[in-house]
């Protein structure tokens, strides 16, 4: 029986709704820019315009169309059936995996020590394994991981339950990673809860994710929703409040198109072992990267695997207590975001992918756009500074011999305007109707109240509005790299604390701040009267650098004495595997050294992998 | 190098690298999944151009 009872009518009544919707929209958009562009005859350019903008439009449209769907379907928790009375809650052996690579080693495993606390206080312990899968390449952090994994397993009595293996060599990645365990000891598990080095769960949570997965036989994995936690900084902070307020109902509209066809996002994330082992073993794409090789964004991949094989693929946002960390300056999300964008690129391969679901075509499909999209806006300012350029020259008289008074052309400004209303309505509505509903709803309370969530969500259109152009360059900085084979490697994520100086920030923005002030000079140049338009792009490239540096900063407390701006229910109330986490952490790292081992006599054959 | 303590052991092993503690053995075979066919149109396309991309790359 399947906990969820999602209709299929449903899902596809949700999909053609949306996808109706936003095409329409688009067409729409299309429209009335060649209505608006006509006024002078029409050119090349206008139609190249116009298909950007229908495209855009249509882009925006599916985002806003996820967005209104979220906040107006069925909001009530899943619905689990009951387990016998005497059927204990859990049954099955579950593997917790912690990839890690190159990471802070005390605070990764503090998490696991939170973690197992958690599971304690449930009596659950014995129902779980805890696995560190290092692919470290750094032999100091190594020697520091295994001098910490010692202690975490003294302290939690983790001895035959807790392990932790380093490869020899990274073949694969973090998706090699976990199928080397799979291959070598994933029969000894019913389930796998896959975790990032960042994660954190509630061992209720992890309890319950089992209990859903033993009552659906189906069900091959189940994503959670994870909120990013301990953001300091204002750029920080303000993705972390929007994961905390605005990704659950995105999220809710995303489950509701999706169906049984879910997301894998690659952590805090339950897999049936058995099922993954048999649908996801990844191949090597022929070539090189990036394109070939190792399957990057390999999550989407697995999760459209399993859809294949015929398994469910949930997510349940209903699902609390499944925590994350998320990168601290803008740099750092964009280190991370052309990784992705390399990964979502080299889904172009699989797209045709054979007897893949539609819906996981689609995923695919999508996930390219993503990183496309925001090219047709750059498309576009292009397209009409070049439109000015190309423009004919406006003739008043187009049948001399016929007229006796002048043609003006059609001043069809009022289209534009209309165009750019509805634009920013797409951009901006999805947002304030999830803010109106979190302060009707009182959900606004966890976020500091109805005014405070206002305030926030004002203030975070605000930023994103501002650093968007820096983003669309780094965006299509990514994209082109991609394009002319250029491979992002597997960097490290910075974690922790991510203050920038300004001279940094110019190093790894001056190209951005360099171009912006070409781009105003030029336009200038061509025509003056056009730079006021494109000072809301144009500025915020000029000083990308300022953006940068200010936005890495720590973000301070409340001026007024009310709530702080972009608080989030983790700071009112944090969850209490939190606040062990913390505990634990400044426990140990305050007596680091002392106790840790570095040495000992020599050893006998570990029996892993014997 | 290797240390002990307790009855935790550790060892650097040449197929695995390091352990600590006896993860269980219990192996899981997960076959290799197809996902391009060769001889599909899609996958001649995408080849000529991953060809060109590498070509690009290279200046050539």
């Amino acid at each position: 029986m399947s906990p969820r009872q999602t209709s299929l009518p449903r899902t596809w009544a949700a999909r053609s709704l949306a996808l109706v919707l936003a095409i329409g929209l688009g067409f729409a958009a299309g429209a009335l820019f060649l209505q608006y562009g006509s006024g002078d005859g029409l050119q090349a350019m206008d139609w190249l315009r116009s298909g950007l903008i229908l495209l855009s439009t249509f882009w925006l449209s599916w985002g806003a169309c996820q967005g209104l769907l979220g906040l107006f379907s069925r909001s009530s928790p899943t619905v689990i059936p009951a387990l016998a009375e005497d059927v204990p809650v859990i049954r099955g052996r579950t593997a917790i995996l912690v990839p890690v690579y190159n990471e802070e080693p005390a605070p990764v495993l503090a998490r696991v020590a939170a973690m197992d606390a958690s599971l304690a206080a449930l009596g659950l312990t014995e129902k779980f394994d805890f696995a560190i899968l290092s692919d470290t390449r750094n032999d100091e952090i190594a020697a520091a991981e295994r001098r910490w994994f010692l202690r975490l397993i003294a302290e939690r009595g983790g001895e035959g339950r807790m392990f932790y293996r380093r490869r020899a060599v990274n073949t694969g990645k973090k998706a090699g990673n976990i199928e080397d365990f799979i291959e070598r000891s994933g029969a000894a598990y019913e389930f796998a809860l896959i975790l990032d080095a960042d994660s954190l769960m509630e061992g209720g949570t992890i309890a319950e994710m089992v209990r859903r997965m033993e009552a659906d036989p189906k069900l091959g994995l189940l994503q959670s929703l994870p909120k990013v936690i301990e953001a300091n900084s204002r750029f920080g902070r303000a993705m972390q409040f929007s994961a905390s307020f605005y990704s659950p109902i995105f999220a809710r509209g995303l489950a509701t198109l999706q169906g049984y066809t879910g997301p894998f996002w690659g952590h805090n994330a339950m897999v049936r072992v058995e099922a993954f082992a048999q649908s996801c073993g990844l191949p090597v794409l022929a070539g090189d990267p990036p394109f070939g090789g190792h399957i990057m964004s390999h999550d989407y991949v697995e999760a459209a695997l399993l859809a294949r094989a015929g398994w469910t693929v949930r997510v349940d946002v209903d699902l609390e207590g499944s925590f994350e960390e998320g990168p601290e300056n803008i740099i750092d999300y964009a280190k991370r975001d052309r990784r992705w964008c390399q990964g979502n690129l080299q889904h172009a391969r699989l797209l045709m992918a054979p007897e893949l679901k539609p819906w996981s075509r689609f995923v695919f499909l999508q996930g390219i756009l993503a990183y496309i999209a925001p090219l047709f806006w750059l498309g576009f300012i292009t397209a009409s500074i070049a439109a000015i350029v190309l423009a004919p020259e406006l003739d008043y008289f187009p049948t001399p011999y016929e007229q006796l008074f002048p043609t003006f052309p059609h001043n069809d400004t009022a289209k534009a305007v209309e165009l750019a209303i509805g634009i920013f309505g797409l951009l901006l509505l999805p947002k304030l109707l999830i803010a109106a509903h979190a302060a009707w709803t009182g959900r606004a309370r966890g976020f500091g109240g109805g005014w405070t969530g206002l305030r926030s969500t004002l203030t975070e259109l605000l930023f994103s509005s501002v650093i968007a152009p820096v983003m669309l360059m780094y965006q299509t900085r990514s994209v082109a790299q991609v394009m002319f084979g250029l491979d992002s490697g597997w960097p490290t994520n910075n974690r922790g604390d991510g203050t920038l100086g300004i001279s940094e920030a110019w190093a790894n923005s001056r190209w951005i701040a360099l171009t912006g002030l070409a781009g105003l000079l030029f336009v200038w140049w061509l025509t003056p009267v056009l730079v006021a338009w494109l000072l809301p792009v144009g500025l915020p490239m000029l000083f990308a650098p300022q953006l940068i540096a200010w936005s890495s900063q720590r973000s301070g407390p409340a001026r007024t004495g009310g709530a702080r701006l972009f608080t989030v229910p983790a700071e009112i109330a944090p969850s209490p595997v939190i606040l062990a986490w913390k505990h634990i952490l400044a426990v140990w790292t305050g007596t680091a050294g002392a106790e840790v081992p570095t040495t000992g006599p020599a050893p006998e054959p570990a029996t892993a992998y014997a | 190098m290797s240390f002990e303590k307790g009855d935790m052991l550790m060892q650097d092993a040449d197929h695995v690298g390091t352990t600590i503690g006896a993860l269980p053995t219990a192996p899981l075979a997960m076959p290799r999944q197809v996902l391009e066919r060769s001889s599909t149109l899609w996958s001649r396309l995408m080849a000529v151009f991953g060809a060109g991309i590498r070509t690009r790359r290279l200046g050539s």
